[in-house]
C-alpha cells in the first residue's frame, strides 16, 4: 500500500528540487565526469566511479529518504537506511578495496549498461518534461532513487570481472518496490527501474564468466 | 470523512489549502466525524492545519488510533496526535488494525477513565482478523468498531455487524468505495432509474447509502481530496434510505453487472 497520491509525491519533488537547488547542477557535473570516467579510463578512475555511486546513495538516502519522503511514508527512515547501507557496499569494495573494475566488455551486457547510462543521466530526467509535467519535478541521477538505482545498473552492467552480487541485491529489491508503487501511483516512466532490474539480472546470470587475471 | 491518502500531502502549502478547502466543504455540509491514523504519513498534520483555517470545526468529532508495536511508544504517539491536531481530549482514540491491542487498549480503558479520551475503539481493514476482531467486541467495553463494508465486501454482514448491534458498538465503515473498486466495478454502467426511489442519482450515492441504510452501521468514512466529491458524499446523508427489499435489490443489481 502506498500511502501517498502521485499529485502529493511531485509537489514533494517540487519542494525538495526548490530546497536542494543548485545542487542538480553539481550533479549534472558530476554526471559528466563520471561519463567520461567510464569511456575513457584513467588511474584510479574506478575507485572515484565507485565513490561517486557512494556518494548518491548516501545523499539520496539521508536526504531525500530519511528527510523529505519520510512526510509522506513514515518508512522513508528505513529505506534511507537500506540506501546508506549500499553506498557503504560501494565505498568498501569499489574505493578502500578497489575490486570493482568497470572496464566493459563488448558483449550485450555492457551495451545494455551503457545503454541504462544514458537512460539515468539522460532520458529519464526529460521524460516528465516531454509528458508535459513541469520541470521542477524532474528527478535526477545521484539526489533521487528511481534514477540512481537505474544508473548503478548500468554501471554494474560494465564490471569486467566476476560480477559483484553483494551490490547487485539491495537495487534490484528496490527496482521490484519502486514499481509497484509506479504501477499504483500510474507514474509509468518510473516502470523504467523494474524493467532495467530484470533485464540487469538476466544479462548478468546470461553473460560469459571470466575471473579476473591473477595480479590484475 | 477518511483522511488516508487523501490528507497525506506532506509540506506542500498549495495542497494543504485544497483540502482545506474539502474539509470546510464537509463541515458546511453538517459533516463532523474525522478519521485519521499515526500510521498516513503527514495527514494528522495536514489536518490540524486544516483545522485551525476552517470555520466551523466546534462540530468536529475528533477520531484517530495508535499504531506502534512498542508498548512505551503507544501514549507518546498518542500525545503527538493530540499536539498535531491541535484537538485535546479526543473525541475516539482506536487501536489500528488490532496491533499490540493487548497494551494499548488498556492505555486506552485508564484514558477514558481519567477522561483524556470520550470513546475507545478498535480498527480492521477488509477481511483482516475478524475472529479476534469479534473476540475484542464480545469480550472488552468498547464503544466504537471499525471495518470494511461495501456493497461488493459484505463479509461483515455475517458476524461483526450483528454482533455490533447486539453489543451495542457504534460502527464505523472504511472503504465504503471499496477504495475506489466499487467504481471500476460499475464503469460503463448508468445508475439504474429506480435507484431515484432513494435519492440515488449518482454512483456515490448508491454506494453510499447503500452502507448507511445497515441498521448497524452508524457512519461511514469515505475519502476525497476533491470539493465536488465531498458535496456528492455528503447528499448521501440526506433523503430516504433503502430499505432491507431495496438493499437486496441493490446487491443483485451490482453482482449482475
Amino acid at each position: 500500500m502506498v500511502p501517498y497520491s502521485a499529485e502529493a509525491f511531485f509537489d514533494l519533488l517540487a519542494t525538495y528540487n526548490t530546497a536542494i537547488w543548485p545542487g542538480q547542477l553539481t550533479a549534472l557535473f558530476l554526471s559528466v565526469l563520471l561519463l567520461g570516467l567510464l569511456l575513457f579510463p584513467r588511474p584510479g578512475g574506478d575507485r572515484i566511479i565507485a565513490g561517486f555511486l557512494a556518494c548518491g546513495w548516501a545523499w539520496t538516502g539521508l536526504v531525500f529518504l530519511m528527510n523529505h519522503l519520510v512526510t509522506l511514508n513514515w518508512a522513508g527512515t528505513y529505506f534511507g537506511m537500506v540506501f546508506v547501507v549500499q553506498a557503504g557496499l560501494f565505498l568498501w569494495s569499489g574505493t578502500i578495496q578497489d575490486r570493482l573494475r568497470f572496464r566493459g566488455d563488448k558483449i550485450a551486457a555492457s551495451w545494455l549498461g551503457l545503454v541504462l547510462i544514458v537512460l539515468a543521466l539522460i532520458v529519464y530526467p526529460l521524460i516528465p518534461i516531454w509528458s508535459g509535467y513541469d520541470w521542477t519535478i524532474v528527478q535526477v541521477a545521484g539526489l533521487a532513487p528511481t534514477p540512481t538505482v537505474i544508473l548503478t545498473f548500468g554501471i554494474l552492467l560494465l564490471c569486467a570481472d566476476r560480477l559483484p552480487v553483494h551490490l547487485f541485491v539491495i537495487p534490484v529489491v528496490w527496482s521490484s518496490a519502486d514499481g509497484a508503487t509506479a504501477w499504483t501511483l500510474g507514474i509509468w516512466w518510473d516502470l523504467f527501474l523494474p524493467i532495467a532490474g530484470l533485464t540487469t539480472v538476466f544479462f548478468s546470470i546470461s553473460r560469459p564468466r571470466h575471473d579476473p587475471k591473477p595480479g590484475a | 470523512m477518511g483522511t488516508w491518502i487523501t490528507f497525506n500531502v506532506g509540506p506542500s502549502e498549495r495542497l494543504r489549502n485544497a483540502r482545506a478547502r474539502v474539509l470546510q466543504s464537509f463541515f458546511d455540509h453538517g459533516g463532523a466525524m474525522v478519521d485519521s491514523s499515526p500510521m498516513y504519513g503527514s495527514s494528522e498534520e495536514v489536518i490540524g492545519y486544516c483545522l485551525k483555517r476552517v470555520s466551523g470545526p466546534d462540530r468536529l468529532f475528533s477520531a484517530t488510533k495508535v499504531w506502534t508495536p512498542v508498548d512505551a511508544h503507544g501514549v507518546e504517539q498518542m500525545e503527538t496526535s493530540e499536539r498535531l491536531w491541535g484537538k485535546t481530549p479526543f473525541d475516539l482514540l482506536q487501536v489500528h488494525n488490532l496491533l499490540n491491542w493487548e497494551t494499548h487498549l488498556e492505555t486506552l480503558k485508564s484514558w477514558k477513565a481519567s477522561k483524556r479520551v470520550r470513546y475507545i475503539g478498535i480498527t480492521t481493514s477488509h477481511g483482516r482478523r475478524h475472529d479476534d476482531f469479534a473476540a475484542l467486541m464480545r469480550t472488552q467495553p468498547l464503544d466504537f468498531a471499525q471495518f470494511t463494508y461495501n456493497v461488493l465486501d459484505r463479509e461483515a454482514e455475517d458476524r461483526l455487524l450483528p454482533l455490533a448491534a447486539d453489543q451495542g458498538i457504534a460502527v464505523i465503515i472504511n472503504r465504503p468505495f471499496q477504495r475506489g473498486g466499487a467504481f471500476e466495478h460499475v464503469a460503463g454502467h448508468p445508475v439504474p432509474d429506480w435507484a431515484a426511489e432513494f435519492g440515488a442519482d449518482t454512483w456515490a450515492r448508491f454506494f453510499l447509502k447503500f452502507v448507511l441504510s445497515h441498521p448497524a452501521v452508524t457512519c461511514a468514512i469515505p475519502a476525497t481530496s476533491r470539493v465536488d466529491h465531498m458535496v456528492e458524499n455528503m447528499a448521501a446523508g440526506r433523503g430516504p434510505l433503502p430499505d432491507a427489499a431495496m438493499r437486496r435489490r441493490m446487491i443483485n443489481h451490482i453482482e449482475r453487472l
